[in-house]
């Protein structure tokens, strides 16, 4: 038995006698209404998770959120509503652990869901699983990092020299205001650790899809039907081709996933539609494929058709691809053990989501994500996590940062092309 | 004299009095959803026709049906049909032969505030305001038309009957209620659209209709559930671009898919999508053929797994150009004759309350308002010689017709 072994266990059942705070904690957090851009709700749970820190000896502080970039960006992410939309994030650093390295902890307390969301579908467990608005998106992970230090803390592992706790408060904005702060922390650490949900095959992510959103303007003639038929050229119609051509894109076997997921356009059923605009989310599985698809995407929106019709292209990767490097096996290595040593299997593998966990990797700091609760039907009425592994994974969080803290490398030969 | 002189030139010493008809209209704001508004407009052409001897009352249409009412609130939304304005019916006996049917409309297109943001003005020949020309302009050529015909004693038809509509900007789904019934008891039926492109008559109307078409998908985080999402607007975008290539100018059919919306968020599979579409056929049979086509090009299996519903409907049967359209315009023609003016006959691919009497096989004339343009903007306005000169039109072919220029 390896000494990291036994910590593991006692980590492990350290958190198995604080599960029903665990879950308390989440039921609280989870009614908490924390949709990115409302504000209140996300600087509350800011709030309580800063006291939480604090109280585990953290000197905390609060970090302003970035102005986006460009005005298309702000549009897009935040309804033009500007950097001012956004909670500032939290940045929670602990020194003094007996072990090497820095370890970057990450989780966003934003949801993806639309205001008001919590109360018409609250909090409940049923049949082993926790359900509720972001449950899996990623309260369960935002509880996973904290109770991970406290554990660490409380059971007196060797742990990390310094541990940097970030909870950012726009990821389902793009991370467009908090980028610059976690590409500056990830730049200070030497491993990046984010509790996105596991896989809902109980799987942590070791590579993750490079991330783009395309927003896509077309301007046409506006005209009346029934008189300017001849002048008028419909911006529904532009876009309604560039969607079809753009979804033709779409390529699982060859790592390109795009979906056009919003359009909006045209003011009245008579009249050609002066103004017409479709968003799209594109994911491609390396830098490579990007090249191209960037290529295809510009030459799709450039197309005049129908003629007199003109499009404005906006794209941006704003999560690189997170590729899979040797540092990802010795990770998935680390992750292996510790999961053996907690008696159950947990692999490695890659998917198309992309996360911060990308823009930490984009650093050259070696990153796994997924290690938040395992879970499912994201931003749907149904989203779940599997409630045993709100500990287990908290506990597997613990086990990696100690496991690094000691300059630990997988001592078991892990298959693992078996993992990708 | 001529009785197309006496009536001219009754008119031409009423000019004056027109245009301030023509101002009073004009300042009331009477978008259909502004019920005291339109009542107002009602009130004043009730008072210039019962000078003029006519009997007026209220009337109120009908809702549609329940499986119909989306089209309600489709026309105009967040209006409540209940709150509607009367609709006014104006009567009254002649000496001569026919019964002739007058149509025109209270509403206007222009949002409430209108007046106000685009007060009425004079500028050289023509005079500027909003609904101006759709149709304020022609309810003062009907209301004189008919003002003429009792100042100068000229013979007019057996009955006349105006017919003024509420809701002609929401599709007069209400007003369909008060028309049909005074058409099935006419003789010959003219609405008071404004004339277009420089003082045509319309001897035809467009059959219209509206659709709506939604896409129901499944929804899917673009990323881990892609291939278990159905993408309603990938669906909804290969049927709009179907529905397009139904137009067919060389046969009259216009489609437009003039709104669309979906999804609500880039990385989510989109599970709902919604276009509205404005159809305009030459009649029936076009309709008929259009109308089927869109409901095979809504139940094509584009993205398998969507499910799409269609609501379609016309609300305007439109006009058919008959033999008896022939002869009223020869009757018109020779009207305008007398009166020293000339006019054209267009076809026209819009449609308004004169769409209710074409199935009826009553002999109608459109346009026979004031010469006008710019509708529906900050530039509606009508040609002010041509309040008089319509006006003297209208009563000079009604005064033909009651003494059996028909028969």
């Amino acid at each position: 038995m390896s000494v990291t072994a036994d910590a593991t266990r006692r980590l492990r059942a350290w958190m198995a006698d604080h599960e029903r705070e665990m879950i308390d904690l989440l039921a609280e957090i989870v009614n908490l209404d924390t949709s990115t851009l409302n504000r209140d709700g996300v600087e509350r749970l800011a709030g309580l998770m800063s006291t939480r820190l604090r109280a585990l000896g953290f000197s905390v502080e609060r970090f302003a959120p970035t102005p986006p970039r460009e005005d298309w960006v702000n549009n897009a992410f935040l309804d033009g509503r500007g950097a001012e939309a956004i909670a500032p994030g939290v940045l929670a650093r602990l020194g003094g652990g007996s072990g090497q390295g820095r370890l970057l902890l990450l989780a966003h307390l934003d949801t993806a869901f639309p205001p008001g969301e919590p109360s018409r579908t609250p909090f409940r467990i049923a049949g082993g699983r926790a359900y509720g608005p972001a449950v899996a998106d990623m309260k369960g992970g935002v509880v996973g990092v904290l109770f991970a230090c406290r554990a660490l803390l409380e059971t007196g592992v060797a742990r990390p020299a310094e541990i940097t706790v970030v909870y950012d408060t726009d990821e389902q904005a793009g991370t467009v205001c908090s980028r610059a702060l976690i590409e500056a922390e990830a730049r200070r650490a030497d491993w990046g650790l984010v509790t996105e949900s596991g896989r809902s095959g109980g799987q942590v992510v070791g590579q993750r899809a490079g991330l783009a959103m395309g927003e896509l303007i077309v301007e046409g003639v506006e005209a009346h039907l029934g008189t300017g038929y001849r002048e008028g050229r419909s911006a529904i119609d532009a876009i309604c081709r560039k969607v079809t051509a753009l979804h033709a894109l779409h390529d699982p076997d060859k790592g390109v996933l795009l979906n056009v997921g919003e359009i909006a356009g045209g003011t009245r059923r008579n009249l050609f539609a002066a103004h017409a605009v479709a968003r799209m989310d594109v994911r491609v599985v390396d830098a490579t494929t990007w090249e191209r698809v960037q290529r295809q995407i510009e030459t799709i929106a450039a197309a005049e058709e129908p003629r007199g019709t003109r499009a404005t292209l906006h794209l941006w990767q704003h999560r690189p691809p997170m590729p899979w490097t040797a540092a990802t096996d010795g990770l998935a290595a680390l992750v292996a053990e510790a999961a053996a040593a907690m008696g159950t299997r947990i692999d490695t593998i890659p998917t198309m989501g992309g996360s911060d966990a990308n823009l930490i990797a984009a650093q050259g700091t070696p990153a796994l994500c997924g290690l938040g609760p395992v879970g499912g039907a994201v931003m749907t009425r149904d989203e779940y996590i599997e409630l045993p592994t709100l500990a287990e994974r908290a506990a597997l969080v613990a086990a990696l940062a100690h496991a690094l803290s000691l300059g630990t490398t997988a001592t078991q030969t892990t298959t693992l092309q078996s993992l990708r | 004299m001529s009785a197309a002189s006496t009536i001219r030139k009754y008119l031409d010493s009423q000019a004056p009095a027109m245009l301030a008809l023509v101002e009073e209209l004009v300042r009331i704001d009477s978008y259909a959803a502004v019920r005291d508004g339109v009542d107002a407009v009602g009130n004043v052409l009730c008072r210039e026709l019962e000078a003029a001897g006519y009997t007026t009352e209220r009337a109120r249409g009908r809702r549609l049906p329940p499986e119909q009412r989306w089209l309600e609130e489709f026309m105009l939304p967040g209006l409540d049909f209940e709150r509607l304005a009367d609709h006014r019916v104006a009567r009254k006996r002649g000496s001569g032969r026919g019964r002739a049917l007058i149509l025109g409309d209270m509403d206007t297109a222009f949002l409430p505030g209108g007046p106000q943001r685009f007060p009425f003005r004079v500028e050289g020949a023509r005079a500027y305001g909003p609904g101006i020309a759709d149709m304020k302009g022609g309810l003062t050529v009907g209301v004189w038309a008919l003002r003429a015909l009792a100042a100068t004693g000229v013979e007019a038809p057996g009955e006349t009957v105006c017919v003024f509509s509420a809701d002609e900007q929401a599709g007069s789904l209400s007003a369909r209620h008060v028309i049909e019934p005074a058409a099935r008891q006419a003789d010959w039926a003219f609405c008071l659209e404004c004339a277009r492109d420089g003082g045509n008559l319309m001897g035809s109307r467009a059959q219209i209709g509206v659709a709506r078409l939604d896409v129901e998908g499944r929804e899917a985080h673009a990323g881990s559930a892609y291939a278990k999402g159905v993408n309603a607007i990938e669906a909804i975008a290969r049927k709009i671009t179907a529905i397009h290539a139904l137009t067919d100018p060389a046969r009259e059919i216009f489609l437009n898919v003039g709104t669309v919306s979906g999804g609500w968020r880039r990385s989510v599979v989109p599970g709902h999508a919604s276009i509205t579409i404005d159809i305009r056929t030459s009649g029936p049979d076009t309709w008929a053929e259009v109308e089927a086509a869109l409901r095979r090009i809504a139940a094509r299996d584009d993205v398998p797994g969507s499910k799409p519903s269609l609501l379609i409907a016309t609300h305007r049967p439109g006009v058919p150009w008959t033999k008896h359209t022939d002869r009223l315009i020869a009757i018109a023609r020779e009207a305008g004759g007398e009166l020293g003016f000339d006019f054209g006959v267009a076809r026209s691919p819009a449609a308004g309350s004169s769409a209710f009497v074409g199935p009826l096989d009553v002999p109608c004339l459109d346009g026979m308002g004031p010469t006008g343009g710019g509708l529906m903007t900050d530039e509606e306005h009508v040609v002010i010689p041509t309040l008089t000169e319509r006006a003297a039109l209208l009563a000079t072919i009604l005064h033909k017709l009651a003494t059996g220029a028909w028969q």
